[in-house]
Order: structure tokens, then C-alpha cells, then sequence
């Protein structure tokens, strides 16, 4: 089985949000960033992977077993890295660790032990006490410690500090030097990804807008800058998402080499950063 | 299940510390004052049974459920533990309650009372029912789904009123015909035969209370 991890045409509604026909796929000895604004469904499908909620639809393999019919043997391979890690809250960190530990036949406590020990975490303090930073550090550990092959990450940069963040990637990029594991990243701080990830799945309003390897993105979407000429009827097949300015106009293409030989040196054209992209494909045309 | 268990047994520890001192004792002291032990072992079965519901809902307090969940485990096997663990916490209170209502000085019960068939029977029937049907309310509506319980039982008690107002003392008596006819039924079956009936039926009712309980939770969504 080539893929860690395989979700196809997962469907699930609740009030007015709708997930339609998500589908995309974490090859083994990869990372896949998840990015997409608030409320686009990132971490809905994170909750139909773990099985926190029911899909409407659709599959989710994991390893190549269903989520649902192998449920236990499927966890088992999963570390899961919450926005905001719940564990029991009044036990102390080598305490959460000693409950949580029969659950996983390949749990490592001498790693456990060690983990806290390098991300500066106190054994005998109570989880409660922790900060946002350390509690996501503590989740890291965790994760890691029951030799998890899947790495599902929930927002994990977000009050972390440089350092650790930097810390965080770098253990990221050593995980999936295994080649059998994966890493799949959901985040706002699209910076991270840039640097780590090798695929990105792009979520807005619980549909995908794409999902695809981070240098083809890299390569091919780029952002024009000129006058309002741009604007031109003939022109706007380019773009993805126009914002127009008083005198100028700035746009989103996906066909940067198509749009550098049509507008030739009467337009400015960068290359798109992750942020750029869901900027852009997130606002819409309109405004700057 | 064992995993279930001790780690609900880890993670509530203080709480089932307070209340397996506080609830025994103050059952214990109060049921000695009494000269019968049916009374001593309704109260006593009503308020062992809340004590899973509470320590349950320290989980949703404390948002810990989504994350027991991301455990490699089924719901199914989470719920059964926890109506094992539920009915290990009533019996350990039950029997602490119950000695020491015995051994409470001036106490007016005596061991033949207090462990007499008909209480241990009435007791273990009383905290089924109330057990089975709190579960699957709390399952479906958290705390709220025992706020509903306790209401339910005073509209149920306001109900009755007005139809003993309304049809007179009929319904009191057919209800009061009801430990009669269990009488006279127990005793054509024998002690044994009708403990053992009681048990039996006393499981079906935990069995059906935990199949509610599981359909519910397998919807429910963290």
C-alpha cells in the first residue's frame, strides 16, 4: 500500500456547512499541508479520520483499512497532535502517560521519559498547569511515543514559540525519514509549510480547490500586479482572483509561464507564496 | 476493558475518593437512625447510582471524551467498561453504606436486616432502574440528561397526584396490590427461585439500559 493515508469523496453536513466529495491522498514518507480560512472544514475531516464524527459519505483508509471497520488497528497507527489537547486534566504528565500507555502495544516509556526531558517538560507537573505552547508539546510527545506511523497534526504551531516551532518542523522532517510514515498538517501559518511540506490540499467551503505537490504550486501559481488593463476581457481567463485598486490591479493566476508570455513586461508577475494563494482564493475577486 | 477502567479509576481518583468516604458514611449514620431498611435502601440506591453519572460527567466537563476517543478503542468497548465500572463503584459504596450502618454506634439494624434477602434484592433493583434509566439520558443529553431525570420523576410524582385526585383511590391501591401480587409470587417460586428471577431480570434491564446507551453513543459526535 503505497498511500498513508486515503480519503475519497468524504461528505458530511451539519447546520449550513456542507463537506462535499473531499478527496486527496498522503503518499508514505510525506508531508501534506491542510490549509484553508476558518470554517473551510479542515478539522471536520480531521474528526472523520479519527472518527469523532459520522460521514455522511464517502471513504477514509488509512494504511489501506477502513477507519470505521478497523477502528482499533487503525488508531493504533495514528498520533494525533489537537489545537487544543485535551488529555486528564488533574494527572500529572508521567501520570497521563502511564494511563494512556496500555492503549498502545508499541508504546516506548523510556522515549516517553525522554521526550519530556527534551522538550522541557516537567513529569510531575499536572497537564492542567501546562501552557497552550507546552500542552501542544506534550501532545507531540505523546504521539510519538506509541510509535505512531500517521502523524495528524490540528493547527500544532499556533501559540508555539520560534524556537519550538522550529523544533517542531525539524522533528516533523525527521519522522518522515522513515519512509513508511506520513504527516498530515492542517495550519494557518501557511510559513511552516513552505518549509516542510511536500503536498498541499487547499480546503474552502468544505470543498477542495486543489490538492497537489507544493513545487508544482510553487511553480505555477503566481501573482500579476499592472493597470487596469489587465482587466481586459481577453486577460481574465488568467486569473483565478482579480483585486482592483483605484490605478492598478492585482491578481492570482495558476498558469504563471502562460501569463508571463501573454502580458509580456506590461504586468509584474511574482511567485505566490502558500499565504498568497489562500488570500486570494479565500477574499475572492473584489477590493484590495 | 481493563484499560477503561483504570484509567477512569486514575483520572477520577480524588472525586471517588470524596465520595466513597462522604456517601457511605452519610448513609451509613442516617440508615442507623432508621428502625426499617427499605427506606435506607431506596435513598441509598437513588443516591449510589448518581455517583457513575457524576463521575462521568467529568469527562465531558473537562472535554476529555474527544480525546479518550482518539485512543485506539470502540465506543462499544468504552460503554461497557464504563457500565462495569459503574456497577463496581454502586456495589463497593453499597457494601461500605451498608456495614457501617451496622456497625454506626446506637444503630437500630442489624446485620439480618440490613443483608436480609428482600433489602439486597430491593436495593440492586432500585439502583437498576435508576441506573439503566439515567445512562442513556445522560449519554444522549450530558448533564442535562440528568437534570431531565430528576424533573421527570417530580412531574411523575405530580401526575400521580392528580390521577389519584381525578380517579380516586383506585390507582393507590393497584399500586399497593403490586408488592402483594410480588408476594405471593416470590413465594410460590421460593427465596431462591425468586431471587433468581429478580437477578435475571435485573440483568435484562442493565442489558437493554446499556443497547439504548450504545445506539446513542455510536451517534453521538465530539
Amino acid at each position: 500500500m503505497h498511500n498513508a493515508l486515503e480519503i475519497d469523496r468524504l461528505a458530511k453536513s451539519y447546520g449550513d456547512f456542507r463537506l462535499r466529495d473531499v478527496s486527496f491522498s498522503v503518499p508514505r514518507g510525506y508531508i501534506m499541508g491542510l490549509i484553508g480560512p476558518n470554517g473551510a472544514g479542515k478539522t471536520t475531516i480531521i474528526k472523520l479520520i479519527l472518527n469523532l464524527i459520522r460521514r455522511d459519505g464517502g471513504e477514509v483508509r488509512i494504511f489501506g483499512s477502513d477507519n470505521r471497520s478497523r477502528e482499533v488497528e487503525v488508531k493504533r497507527r495514528i498520533g494525533f497532535v489537537h489545537d487544543a489537547p485535551c488529555f486528564f486534566e488533574h494527572l500529572t504528565l508521567r501520570n497521563v502517560g502511564r494511563t494512556i500507555a496500555p492503549f498502545y502495544p508499541d508504546w516506548d516509556g523510556p522515549l516517553f521519559e525522554r521526550l519530556l526531558r527534551d522538550f522541557d517538560l516537567p513529569p510531575g507537573k499536572r497537564f492542567v498547569k501546562l501552557s497552550r505552547g507546552m500542552k501542544m508539546k506534550f501532545a507531540l510527545a505523546v504521539a510519538l511515543s506509541h510509535k505512531a506511523d500517521l502523524l495528524i497534526l490540528d493547527e500544532p504551531t499556533s501559540g508555539l514559540d520560534p524556537v519550538f516551532r522550529r523544533e517542531l518542523l525539524g522533528r516533523l522532517s525527521a519522522f518522515i525519514q522513515d519512509e513508511g510514515k506520513a504527516v498530515l498538517f492542517s495550519t494557518h501559518i501557511t510559513a511552516d509549510l513552505e518549509r516542510i511540506a511536500d503536498f498541499i490540499t487547499f480546503i474552502r467551503e468544505g470543498e477542495i480547490v486543489f490538492s497537489t505537490s507544493k513545487d508544482e504550486i510553487l511553480g505555477s501559481w503566481a501573482v500579476v500586479k499592472g493597470g487596469l488593463e489587465l482587466l481586459a476581457e481577453d486577460k481574465r481567463p488568467l486569473f483565478k482572483a482579480v483585486r482592483k485598486r483605484e490605478f492598478s490591479v492585482q491578481a492570482l493566476t495558476a498558469i504563471a509561464a502562460e501569463a508571463r508570455r501573454r502580458l509580456g513586461p506590461s504586468a509584474v508577475i511574482e511567485r505566490a507564496t502558500l499565504e498568497d494563494i489562500m488570500f486570494y482564493l479565500s477574499r475572492g475577486n473584489g477590493h484590495a | 476493558m481493563l484499560k477503561h477502567i483504570l484509567k477512569d479509576l486514575r483520572f477520577h481518583r480524588r472525586f471517588l475518593l470524596t465520595f466513597g468516604v462522604f456517601y457511605p458514611i452519610y448513609l451509613g449514620f442516617f440508615g442507623s437512625r432508621l428502625s426499617t431498611p427499605t427506606v435506607a435502601a431506596i435513598i441509598g440506591a437513588f443516591l449510589y447510582a448518581l455517583v457513575p453519572i457524576m463521575v462521568f460527567s467529568r469527562e465531558d466537563k473537562f472535554k476529555a471524551v474527544g480525546f479518550s476517543l482518539s485512543l485506539p478503542t470502540t465506543r462499544r468497548e468504552m460503554l461497557c467498561s464504563r457500565y462495569v465500572l459503574s456497577w463496581i463503584m454502586m456495589v463497593v459504596l453499597y457494601l461500605a453504606g451498608s456495614l457501617l450502618m451496622i456497625a454506626m454506634p446506637g444503630g437500630k439494624l442489624g446485620p439480618a436486616k440490613v443483608f436480609g434477602l428482600q433489602t439486597v434484592l430491593l436495593t440492586l433493583a432500585m439502583m437498576t432502574l435508576i441506573y439503566a434509566a439515567l445512562m442513556p439520558l445522560f449519554i444522549r443529553f450530558g448533564m442535562v440528561g440528568l437534570m431531565v431525570f430528576l424533573v421527570a420523576m417530580q412531574v411523575l410524582g405530580v401526575v400521580f397526584m392528580l390521577l389519584r385526585m381525578a380517579i380516586g383511590k383506585s390507582i393507590i391501591n393497584a399500586i399497593r396490590a403490586l408488592p402483594r401480587l410480588i408476594g405471593s409470587a416470590a413465594a410460590a417460586l421460593g427465596p431462591a427461585g425468586a431471587a433468581a428471577v429478580v437477578i435475571v431480570l435485573l440483568v435484562a434491564v442493565n442489558m437493554i439500559s446499556f443497547v439504548i446507551s450504545a445506539h446513542l453513543f455510536a451517534r453521538k459526535e465530539f
